[in-house]
């Protein structure tokens, strides 16, 4: 166990420094002004000369890709030209607020959706099964930031029980870490783009987990579980979900890059200050290092995520040993 | 059970008209499959035809009738969508709209299944280091999240609707890939496949003839969803502004809103062009969905 | 009182094409203590009998006529709640795969502990103690007990659900071709197995198989099911001395016969019929050897020929002479193989 989870960190960082070679390219490569990346368009023509030349970026494109390692290595991810700080600096903290509108949402779709994916794939044929399937369906294709704004219209403008926008009511100082994220005010801003969020991945592990609950209608053992005169609620909970849980759980680590993305509009929407409002605004800012540093981060958080996942599956069907 | 022993009857002209058999019957009885695909051939003649449905020329700025600018109008007979902040027909740009999101979810489906496809047969049929060193780069994609990577690719290059076509097809491919090959890898074991291989028949036609056409039910399946997830972030990355300026999306009218705070009243300018892009995934996952008893028959209903 | 008595049970699955009768006219009785072979072609309603005992037909198949009388009381009338309290309590089941049939996810020790724990109020403690009895009975060391199924041989899963069979101690157990995915040398230690144990709690038996030879060695009564009817019914020894059915004769012919080792096996020309499009008359006149235009226009009824031995034929004075035909293979080859199934022929 332990071996394994050394060997699939030794993977990530294998699969971050090939993400961050990409990104590399990427920024470096693209048509435009390849030192876009690293000036800030407001310096002189001087000033630029001198970067230039410090930065090493009329060097050959080898020996550039080898210093932008050497600092990502050593935890220099560049300045940002916008907040004229470290761009690790002004992430840092985004990265928290991010994990915990993305991790409330998924917990609270996952439970949604894989309780009722039992109930649809136990009521076969009927109507709940149908209006379920087109719900799930409809929630996976209505643009996350449009019911965010559809949200916001109704909650925030038309009835006024709920802010629109940000984290925290400006002015308003907690006293504590536990006050900071557990406080009314915060919850009461988290909630329209948790619900947001959660609404959008709902429908993922809802469709997911009826059609794997339907391949498990048909096989021996819940046959044998009813002819054990099991309760049918024992064999849908104990028995058929519980075997069906096990692809859900890989559909979702699977889905959590994609969460993720899609999390990125949802931040925009409601000015949750997360990574990823941050790669909008520093994109349209032009503050590359920043837009590079929260790209990698995002890349980061899904890997994590997809370990955690993997653990979490092994936990829960004897069958998968982590060698 | 004795309901599985009923004779098949199976038409001896080639096993390849009746891939897609077993999908256009599914469609003849199937309710939700018929209404996406009625839902999509709907969007294809707006987009085919907009210019002519569409009351005004988008980018008019209209006047009210005692001449002043049309001003945030709610909806009327004039303007069944309303007007923008600047006097604009909404219900002539979410027409004109239809014309991107189908452009940019076929268009980048199509390459994204092409591309995913081709992979996902030769790492499955190759196998070895073949197998190993592509799906690596799969894994690794996966890590890149999809929507922050257009967003950033179109803050680098000229934002313009191919550049994000290319944008999603670029990173897109994983899944197909990694999907078509684990299927790849069961069909190489049927007896026919072996017989090929056997009989001498070179590996492209082996790949391309004995197997390609089993798994075009999945990769079709696939394409669908590849369409819903290029529509979506097509439309997320107008919105947040990186969009195609000289297009208009329904992404970019969302953008529009947002940038002028208009959602606070004009909900006719919010709703329409939110509910078209809903309407339109509704129509492929409904599809997508039809396709999928297809592939995996044990969702049928008996 | 016979324990089992089944009586003209018909059971109808709703399919696309219409209506599907898989099983028709089905009678038969079992005492306590008795073990009787259910045996037929596959597709001929063997299984269907046993999943409708069980009351466990899948949502489109229902119990459309007859009774199905278990210890006097009709199963096909009781309400689910009944019928799940009789369930494993009563009448348990041995499936056909054992491969599939335990759960992945938990241990088999678990599994058995749910299955006596849902019918009987003991601890988990007592619950475990007796699964550890169960092993022993069945040969399989009890710390295997924490095993996962994908931990245990094939023959160890079917051993561990025979444990799990008998655990509650039920009146009847249902054995539906029990061994059919298992290795000869590990099917025939099973069977064994499973006739001993059955002597010894003095339950009753009703084995599914399409294996005449194994029904020879395990049971005491035979009844042969052919396209949803039962065609011959008997006690084994009378079963194989002298069968009656043509179809039973045919049968008998296509497996070796110990006592004359150098017969020539013959197997019965044709296929099963299409239950959706069944032959009027007797369902075997399309392939039986001996049939003429009566067979092939009205349903034969059950004639008993002994007190217990019945025959589905509409000949059963003539049995003598086509036990001496059937022996010869002219008999069955000459005959133009018509009323095949037209498709895969």
């Amino acid at each position: 166990m332990r071996k394994y989870i050394v060997r699939r960190l030794v993977q990530m960082i294998i699969g971050l420094f090939l993400v961050a070679s990409v990104t590399f390219l990427m920024f470096r490569l693209l048509p435009g002004d390849p030192t876009a990346s690293l000036l800030d368009p407001a310096f002189t023509v001087e000033i630029r000369e001198t970067i230039i030349e410090r930065f090493g970026l009329n060097e050959p494109l080898h020996i550039q890709y080898i210093n932008y390692l050497q600092n990502l290595v050593q935890g220099d991810f560049g300045r940002s030209f916008y907040y004229r700080r470290p761009s690790v600096e002004v992430l840092g903290d985004k990265i928290w607020n991010t994990l915990i509108l993305m991790l409330s949402s998924m917990i609270i779709a996952y439970s949604i959706g894989v309780i009722g994916g039992m109930i649809l794939s136990w009521k076969r044929g009927s109507k709940i099964e149908w209006g379920g399937i087109t719900l799930g369906l409809f929630l996976r294709s209505a643009p996350m930031f449009w019911t965010g704004m559809l949200l916001i219209m109704l909650f925030a403008f038309n009835l006024g029980w709920l802010p629109h926008s940000g984290m925290r009511t400006p002015g308003y100082e907690a006293a504590t870490t536990f006050a900071k994220f557990f406080s009314v005010d915060f919850l009461r801003h988290l909630l329209l783009p948790m619900i947001t969020a959660s609404l959008y991945f709902l429908g993922t592990p809802l469709l997911i987990m009826r059609n794997t609950m339907l391949e498990t209608h048909g096989e021996d053992y819940i046959e044998l579980s009813r002819a054990k005169g099991l309760s049918e609620w024992r064999i849908m909970i104990l028995h058929a979900g519980r075997n069906a849980l096990l692809p859900v759980i890989t559909a979702g680590a699977l889905f959590l890059g994609q969460a993720l993305g899609g999390q990125v509009v949802v931040e925009y929407v409601f000015g949750w200050p997360g990574l990823g409002r941050e790669i909008v605004l520093s994109a349209q800012r032009h503050d590359y290092p920043v837009a590079q540093t929260a790209f990698l981060f995002l890349a980061f958080m899904v890997m994590l995520m997809n370990l955690v996942a993997d653990l979490f599956y092994s936990y829960l069907d004897p069958r998968v040993k982590l060698k | 059970m004795a309901v599985t022993t009923m004779p098949q009857t199976k038409s001896k002209s080639g096993f390849r008209r009746s891939l897609l058999e077993p999908f256009l019957d599914f469609v003849r009885r199937d309710r939700l499959a018929l209404i996406g695909i009625l839902i999509i051939v709907s969007f294809i003649l707006i987009a085919v035809f907009a210019p002519f449905l569409a009351p005004h020329d988008p980018r008019d700025m209209l006047r009210r009738e005692d001449g002043t600018l049309a001003r945030l109008d709610p909806p009327s007979l004039r303007h069944p969508f309303g007007t923008t902040n600047l006097g604009r027909d909404v219900f002539s740009q979410v027409l004109i709209g239809t014309r991107a999101a189908l452009l940019v979810g076929f268009l980048a489906a199509f390459f994204v299944t092409l591309i995913g496809t081709n992979i996902g047969i030769i790492a499955g049929y190759y196998g070895g280091w073949v197998d190993s060193l592509l799906m690596r780069l799969v894994d690794i994609l996966y890590a890149i999240p999809l929507i922050p990577f257009v967003i950033i690719m179109m803050a680098l290059v000229e934002p313009s609707i191919w550049n994000v076509i290319w944008g999603i097809s670029l990173l897109t491919w994983r899944t197909v890939a990694r999907i078509i090959r684990s299927q790849v890898l069961s069909v190489s074991q049927r007896p026919y496949v072996k017989a090929a291989r056997m009989a001498g028949c070179s590996n492209f036609r082996i790949m391309y003839y004995h197997i390609a056409p089993n798994i075009l039910p999945l990769a079709l399946l696939e394409m669908a969803f590849a369409v819903g997830w290029a529509i979506t972030a097509e439309a997320s990355v107008s919105f947040v502004g990186f969009g195609d300026p000289t297009v208009i999306s329904w992404g970019q009218i969302l953008h529009m809103v947002f940038l002028t705070g208009a959602i606070r009243t004009a909900w006719w300018w919010v709703v329409p062009p939110g509910l078209a892009i809903a309407l339109l995934l509704i129509g492929v996952f409904f599809t997508a969905r039809s396709l999928e008893e297809v592939v995996n028959p044990r969702l049928r209903r008996r | 009182m016979a324990l089992l008595d089944v009586h003209d049970v018909e059971v109808t699955y709703r399919t696309k094409e219409g209506p599907l009768k898989a099983a028709e006219y089905v009678s038969f009785q079992l005492k306590k203590g008795d073990s009787l072979g259910l045996i037929g072609e596959s597709g001929c309603g063997k299984s269907t009998m046993a999943k409708a005992i069980l009351r466990l037909l899948p949502d489109n198949g229902q119990i459309s006529g007859g009774e199905i009388l278990f210890q006097e009381q009709d199963l096909a009338k009781l309400s689910p709640k009944e019928m799940r309290k009789l369930r494993w309590k009563e009448l348990s089941l041995v499936t056909q795969s054992a491969m599939n049939s335990l759960n992945p996810v938990y241990t088999v020790g678990a599994q058995i502990v749910e299955a006596i724990r849902t019918h009987e109020a003991v601890s988990k403690r007592r619950a475990w103690e007796r699964a550890e009895n169960l092993f022993r009975l069945v040969n399989i060391e009890p710390s295997h007990l924490t095993n996962h199924p994908h931990e245990l041989s094939g023959g160890m899963k079917q051993r561990a659900i025979i444990a799990m069979a008998l655990c509650l101690n039920p009146s009847l157990v249902i054995a539906d071709e029990p061994t059919t995915a298992l290795d000869v040398i590990v099917q025939d230690r099973i069977l064994q197995q499973i006739v001993r144990i059955q002597k010894e709690i003095s339950s009753s038996l009703i084995y599914i198989s399409h294996d005449i030879s194994v029904i020879a060695e395990t049971c005491d009564y035979v009844v042969v099911m052919y396209g949803g009817h039962v065609m011959e019914t008997a006690p084994v020894r009378e079963f194989f001395r002298h069968p009656s059915h043509p179809y039973s004769l045919g049968m008998q012919n296509a497996f070796p016969n110990l006592e004359d080792v150098d017969s020539e096996l013959i197997s019965i020309p044709g296929y099963p019929p299409d239950l959706l499009n069944l032959p009027p008359g007797c369902r075997f006149s399309p392939r039986c050897p001996f049939a003429d235009s009566v067979c092939q226009e009205e349903r034969p009824e059950l004639h008993f020929i002994g007190t217990q031995h019945g025959t589905r034929c509409h000949f059963p004075d003539r049995a003598e002479a086509f036990r001496a035909q059937a022996k010869l293979p002219e008999t069955w080859t000459e005959r133009p193989a018509q009323g095949q199934r037209g498709v895969g022929a």
